[in-house]
């Protein structure tokens, strides 16, 4: 009976253990979560272990380095590409593909309709 | 004045460049494939240079660039991949018990990476930008655009998988053993496992 309250009662806490490492309990929380483990050898060792886990993985992870020429592949090609409205904005070529596409629009319709009245006064 | 040309490339390059190594060192683990990796920090660095006029200075840079690389490797794969991501709800054996096994004391870097890459996609991305990258929930919730509740349970899920492939891994050269060349390496690993 005992034995049973005593591990659900690790479970609550050890279900905190990953939002503890990641700094994401309130201070509050901390406090508490931190006093369970001082007083429990058995969550201690997973907290241990789990927070072990973060740094073998982060040593692991910075191990690779990024090769120089992908810096300077990147620099070549921000040097060929300069930065502006247009050439940086599709909304920008968007909007005025569309007024072109408008007067263009607008100018035919305009000229079929000088053609149509043309006509009618020769007619 | 025109947006687009108050920020010049040095300021560009100032704030970005120095933020490569980690988003290679992701991308390399995101999509198992190191050229594959140098094109998308090519192709995410080139979207920040086009969108470098909304980038507010003084507002986090490596949070910006991460977005937009984590949005470029989603693209990769819909190109590449049909790729299938694990329903959340759905977990599989080894996640239900509640046994939580030690992790190692001696394992190479291999092993770790290789036990990395042995997790399913959405898992390990969380895992790489909480773990390594150290993000907070709300920005690893802002680059997936998931929510921070998801970020959690995917966190939870995918270092325990993680935790059980490595206890996997120690119990194949036994607890604190520490073997020549990684297991994962030998191809031992996924047996183990």
């Amino acid at each position: 009976m005992n034995v049973v309250s005593i591990s659900e009662r690790c479970e609550h806490y050890r279900q905190h253990f990953d939002a503890y490492l990641d700094n994401e309990l309130p201070a509050v929380s901390r406090h508490v979560v931190l006093l369970h483990v001082c007083s429990c050898g058995d969550c201690a060792g997973i907290l241990d272990g789990r927070s072990r886990m973060k740094q073998l993985l982060r040593n692991a992870v910075a191990s690779e380095e990024s090769p120089d020429e992908l810096v300077n592949a990147l620099r070549i090609r921000f040097r060929s590409k300069q930065p502006g409205f247009f050439t940086h904005n599709t909304a920008g070529w968007m909007v005025a593909a569309a007024a072109v596409l408008i007067s263009a629009t607008g100018i035919i319709q305009a000229s079929s309709n000088l053609a149509l009245a043309s006509l009618s006064f020769r007619l | 004045m025109l947006p687009g040309i108050k920020n010049e490339e040095r300021d560009f390059e100032t704030v970005a460049l120095p933020h490569m190594n980690d988003l290679y060192r992701t991308a390399v683990h995101l999509v198992r494939d190191r050229t594959a990796a140098q094109d998308l920090v090519q192709e995410a660095y080139l979207q920040a240079w086009k969108a470098f006029y909304r980038f507010e200075a003084g507002t986090n840079c490596r949070a910006w660039m991460f977005k937009i690389l984590i949005n470029e490797v989603r693209h990769y794969r819909r190109r590449w991949f049909n790729t299938k991501t694990v329903p959340e709800r759905e977990q599989s054996f080894e996640e239900t018990l509640k046994f939580e096994p030690p992790v190692p004391q001696h394992i190479q870097d291999e092993d770790v990476l290789g036990a990395l890459d042995s997790i399913p996609e959405d898992f390990r991305e969380v895992v790489l930008l909480a773990d390594v990258q150290e993000f907070s929930y709300r920005e690893i919730a802002e680059m997936t655009r998931v929510p921070v509740g998801t970020v959690m349970s995917r966190l939870s899920r995918g270092r325990k998988l993680l935790r059980l492939k490595l206890a996997g891994y120690a119990s194949l050269c036994g607890v604190g053993g520490k073997l020549k060349g990684g297991a994962y390496e030998r191809g031992e690993y996924q047996r183990a496992v």
